[in-house]
């Protein structure tokens, strides 16, 4: 049995890690409460715009003149990747990767986000392209908007064949799986389930143009929705597994102090038996 | 005058949402007006100043692209970035129209080129809705 010293040496350490834990938990909380209300908040965006692509689509059936609907049948594939910059969220990373790893091969070009992704790559050799290394934490649109700019006119150079992005769907606080969506060419099957309020809609200049404007558009609230789908998932992540750490420290501290609690028992025992041994002896 | 309903959206949440008079827009092929019961309509927006009659007022606000659609319910505007002439940092916008002009004067690639024509443009649109209203 350890003695005394020693457990109560491991109870002020486990403690301590409870402490960090816990902190780390509240901060988590507080950090999902604030991406679920971004979260809300885009919403009526990316709705909008999805409703006026479908509607747009729709109407100009058959006239597909723009870049972004026509297969590119050369070039390579682009893939955008959403990971944490931080660790201690669970299964969070290991879930991403787990999909990539099964997905890229040495043709394809990635788009990294987050440095956990970033480092995967680098260590498998992997040819990434482009690291946005802490756009997960910035969440700037701006941002967002270059790398759309540049991934269309490289889609429209017929330098890509498709792009397509692998997220963390957050489901609820509890569940969150990886998915990987394409971006393009726009799949126009997608939009099948938007009703179209009229067929005789102007466009300006030309529907080509129009959608060669909206589409960016359209990637842009995409992107930027699953990114902040990602972070509320990783945060919703590194709460649990930062509730569960710190309900194992408190389990783990009552075990000790049960052991401490024996062996301080069992001290005591020693040391009455002793002196009765040696009262009796006199 | 007749009243039709507006809608400006946001990749932060809805911006406005009212029923106004008339909506004054720059698009990508140039300046366009709308009222009550226009036709059905898609177009691009430009960088530029748009601006709105809602009670006999006019409202200015400066656009950084975007887009517009109307249907017979509702004008949708989507915008990545708008902002009222109340919005506008005078000061900001000032500094980014010199920075924009200094990087187009020196010597740079086509993209740094791109790139300052586009901030020079918005300080310019921001500036001058900033006197208008």
């Amino acid at each position: 049995m350890p003695g005394m010293q020693e457990i109560k040496r491991r109870i002020k350490s486990v403690d301590s890690t409870k402490k960090i834990t816990k902190a780390m938990e509240l901060v988590a909380t507080s950090k999902l409460r604030k991406t679920r209300n971004q979260l809300e908040e885009l919403k009526p965006y990316y709705s909008t715009v999805r409703q006026t692509v479908g509607e747009i689509l729709e109407s100009n059936k058959g006239l597909d003149d723009s870049a972004f609907l026509k297969v590119n049948q050369e070039g390579k594939t682009v893939y955008i990747v959403i990971s944490s910059s931080l660790g201690l969220c669970g299964g969070y990373n290991a879930n991403v990767i787990k999909t990539v790893s099964n997905l890229i091969d040495n043709d394809n070009c990635v788009y990294t986000i987050g440095t956990k992704i970033e480092r995967y790559m680098k260590r498998t050799g992997g040819d990434y392209v482009d690291t946005y290394a802490d756009l997960n934490t910035t969440l700037d649109f701006d941002t967002v908007i270059k790398m759309v700019d540049s991934l269309c006119q490289q889609y429209k150079n017929k330098e890509i064949e498709s792009i397509k992005i692998v997220y963390t769907e957050f489901i609820n606080n509890l569940t969150f799986t990886p998915r990987v969506v394409t971006l393009l060419p726009v799949d126009t099957s997608e939009f099948e389930d938007i009703q179209v309020s009229n067929k005789y809609t102007l466009f300006e200049p030309t529907p080509g143009a129009v959608l060669d404007a909206l589409i960016p558009q359209y990637m842009q609230g995409l992107i930027y929705g699953y990114l902040v789908e990602s972070v509320t998932s990783e945060n919703a992540s590194r709460r649990t597994s930062m509730e569960n750490a710190t309900d194992n420290a408190v389990e783990l501290t009552d075990q000790l102090l049960l052991k401490y609690n024996q062996a301080r028992q069992t001290a005591i025992t020693n040391e009455i038996s002793e002196i009765v041994a040696g009262a009796n002896a006199q | 005058m007749k009243k039709f309903r507006l809608k400006i959206v946001t990749p932060k949440g809805i911006y406005r949402d009212e029923e106004v008079e008339m909506l004054n827009l720059r698009t990508t092929s140039g300046q366009i007006g709308i009222l009550a019961d226009h036709m059905p309509l898609a177009a691009g927006l430009a960088i530029g100043d748009m601006n709105y009659l809602i009670e006999g007022q006019k409202k200015h606000f400066a656009l950084s692209g975007g887009f517009v659609y109307v249907n017979e319910e509702c004008t949708t505007i989507i915008a990545n970035t708008i902002e009222s002439s109340e919005d506008i940092d005078l000061d900001r916008a000032q500094k980014a129209h010199d920075r924009a002009t200094k990087i187009m004067t020196q010597k740079q690639d086509q993209i740094d080129m791109l790139r300052a024509q586009r901030a020079l443009q918005r300080a310019v649109t921001r500036i001058r809705v900033k006197e208008l209203g």
